[in-house]
């Protein structure tokens, strides 16, 4: 078979197909969204766009227990939705393989955060593999599976930005047939956690994790890349390609597997090298386990816990070199804007001559916090606004009226429940949905409410109108962003009105 | 390393390069930014190709670039850091003025050209919505300028047909092969001229 050019997220996909994935879901979210596209134009079985990654990934667990081989694709922040049901079916287990993909964007390419998903397989007991490139992205995920299964556990394969959007030759292997569904068990001590199981399932999980040790000791994954004994390089993801650039003739320990942590290859590989450097991108997590064996090495500075590391970083850490101070380019910043014709620009326009205090999350619609517009106030986390917006209303009393902005995909994905939230504790704030029929930050792509699902097939349409009345809003109306006269009005005639003052 | 402006083709114009690398048997990476590209923001994409083995990281270091390919003069700009002393530039002639800049602060065309010419020691440059209008499609500029880069590459002709024809919409294959032609010939002959 000849090779291919593929990206992380590509081979990813690939990888699923070859192990005769039945089931797929995930939420858009960058740098994950290209693994389920790929995927729905490799295979026929269910790939499906969730309302949220918590819904993703409990559908994944479900195809999982009967006995499906199941993926579930997400970005970094969305493993923060998805870990209520992570952290408990490590202990149930599974029964047909279960394979998480979270996606970290060291940079903030596109996220509101950098945080380091490789401490969830710490905290949730989850084994984790880590490919550095995208044949290890496609063997990885078919390994993933086996262990899965071999193991009776979830297992998370992490990705950065750099490997799921890098794209490198992948030798693609035969696409197995899949594995189909069956009934699932009735094993109410293992899939039961109340707990007296979950007691037992705990102790369980952990004789799992020593096997699991075993594996990540063997070598497969976590692997000795014997060079100058003077030098001794710990890296994993990017950073290993990184460090392999810049000390091309250093042994390597090459992590590709952090958690269970290989103690005892770290201990052999320690000994072997005159000088033990670690280096990883964003958290000390490898480095933190390797002084825990109580082993001395050296590691990055502090400023590069910050951002994505480099060849130069990798040149500065392991050789001491400084690059030069380049100074920045005096040209002006060409940040992204709204798209000439966006619905969402109208809405702000009146917001911001309303003198209305604006909360808001994660869309296209966060742009409107840069000039010209400069309206949005806050953005936390998918649905956030709707909640501040509440809870700004129960406490502040002043003349501006409190507004949260919405996008469509965001509402469905974690803003129902803040509205929920509202009407039952009779919140004197607005909520504004910005309807534009797509999920539009990360490529377009469908939900509930369009009309179609992720192969763009006709799909029930979530009717979001009906649905704010039926959580008990009392005043829901629909206006066209477009018709600007009759926005002003409505938005003028809505967002003093619950306000105590004017009510 | 591609630079340009959301919506000109650079990720399209970096995966003809890279697929190009393939068939010509180079071990390839190519590392590309996806999220905020779409909306008019800076779009940068790096590859990488060498004999097999030898390419590792997906991005170079600052400074270790050999061919930039500016697609946008402000953005040929921002990215002269990562050339190498002796590398070469191919620029596409367009200044795309930032929606959100100020009057004065925005260089005008004959400025940028003059401060990248400064810090270039081998400017090649094009002019590719000129040589795309010339084949009868404006939205082939970007396969111009990797018309023009190629001329500077060790890849032979069958392995940039192959590639243009794999990455470029279906039935834009014949004018794109032109307009990379025109791309190329250009610079062809000018280096030809220069010697």
């Amino acid at each position: 078979m000849a090779q291919l050019l593929l990206s992380g997220n590509e081979a990813i996909a690939r990888g699923a197909c070859q192990a005769g994935v039945g089931f797929a879901a995930g939420y858009p979210g960058t740098p994950s969204s290209e693994i389920l596209q790929t995927l729905s134009a490799l295979t026929q079985v269910p790939i499906e766009w969730a309302p949220n990654e918590k819904t993703a990934l409990e559908a994944a667990v479900g195809a999982a227990l009967a006995g499906a081989r199941a993926l579930a694709t997400m970005k970094h922040v969305g493993l923060n939705v998805a870990a209520d049901p992570l952290f408990t079916a490590v202990y149930t287990g599974v029964e047909g393989g279960l394979v998480i993909v979270t996606a970290d964007d060291p940079g903030l390419h596109s996220s509101q955060n950098e945080q380091d998903n490789r401490h969830y397989a710490f905290a949730a007991k989850a084994p984790m593999l880590e490919p550095a490139d995208s044949q290890e992205g496609l063997e990885f995920t078919q390994r993933a599976f086996e262990l899965s299964e071999q193991f009776d556990i979830p297992v998370l394969l992490r990705t950065t930005t750099r490997i799921s959007h890098s794209k490198a030759l992948v030798q693609p292997g035969p696409i197995a047939p899949v594995q189909p569904g069956r009934e699932p068990p009735e094993n109410r001590a293992k899939y039961v956690m109340i707990p007296a199981n979950a007691r037992v399932r705990h102790r369980d999980l952990l004789d799992r994790l020593a096997s699991l040790t075993e594996i990540s000791d063997s070598g497969e994954f976590n692997r000795i890349e014997p060079g100058d004994a003077s030098l001794g390089i710990i890296a994993s993801g990017v950073a290993y390609q990184y460090a392999r650039e810049a000390a091309p003739q250093a042994s390597f320990l090459k992590i590709g597997m952090p958690f269970p942590f290989p103690a005892e290859l770290v201990r052999e590989f320690a000994g072997s090298v005159d000088r033990l450097v670690v280096f990883e991108e964003l958290d000390r997590v490898l480095e933190a386990q390797v002084r825990a064996l109580g082993l001395d090495c050296e590691a990055k500075p502090d400023e590069m816990l910050v951002g994505e590391l480099s060849p130069q970083a990798a040149a500065q850490v392991i050789h001491g070199v400084r690059p030069p101070e380049a100074p920045a380019p005096d040209v002006p910043p060409r940040p992204p804007i709204m798209c000439a014709g966006c619905p969402h620009r109208p809405v702000f326009y009146i917001l911001k001559k309303l003198k209305c205090y604006v909360t808001g999350d994660i869309g296209c619609y966060t742009l409107s916090t840069l000039p010209p517009l400069e309206t949005l106030q806050t953005c936390l986390c998918m649905g956030a606004g709707v909640g501040q917006a509440h809870g700004i209303s129960q406490v502040y009393d002043g003349d501006r009226p409190i507004v949260a902005v919405i996008g469509d995909s965001t509402f469905i994905h974690s803003g129902i429940t803040g509205l929920v939230n509202m009407a039952y504790n009779q919140s004197t704030a607005t909520v504004v949905i910005l309807d534009n029929r797509t999920t539009a930050m990360t490529g377009g792509q469908n939900h509930p409410a369009t009309g179609r699902n992720l192969r763009g097939e006709p799909a029930p349409e979530l009717d979001l109108a009906a649905l704010c009345r039926a959580v008990g809003v009392k005043r829901v109306r629909v206006v066209d962003s477009y018709d600007l006269t009759q926005l002003e009005e409505v938005l003028w005639r809505n967002v003093f009105s619950s306000m105590p003052k004017h009510a | 390393m591609l630079v340009g402006v959301g919506g000109q083709g650079v990720l399209t114009a970096s995966e003809i390069i890279a697929q190009a690398c393939r068939h010509e048997g180079y071990d390839v990476k190519k590392s590309e930014v996806h999220g905020m590209a779409q909306r008019g923001g800076s779009v940068i994409s790096h590859v990488r190709y060498a004999e097999a083995g030898r390419v590792h990281a997906p991005v170079p270091a600052q400074g270790q670039v050999d061919i930039l390919v500016g697609f946008e003069l402000l953005e040929t700009l921002r990215a002269l850091g990562w050339l190498k002393v002796e590398g070469t530039a191919v620029v596409n002639m367009l200044l795309v003025t930032p929606p959100l800049a100020a009057g004065g602060a925005v260089p005008n065309r004959d400025e940028a050209v003059a401060r990248i010419r400064q810090h270039v020691q081998r400017l090649v440059s094009v002019k590719g919505e000129e040589l795309a209008h010339r084949v009868g499609n404006i939205r082939t500029a970007n396969t111009t300028v990797v018309g023009a880069t190629a001329a500077l590459m060790p890849v032979s002709v069958d392995s940039w047909q192959q590639a243009v024809a794999e990455v470029v919409p279906s039935g834009t294959g014949q004018i794109n092969w032109q307009a990379f032609e025109l791309g190329r010939d250009m610079t062809l002959n000018r280096e030809a001229n220069s010697k």
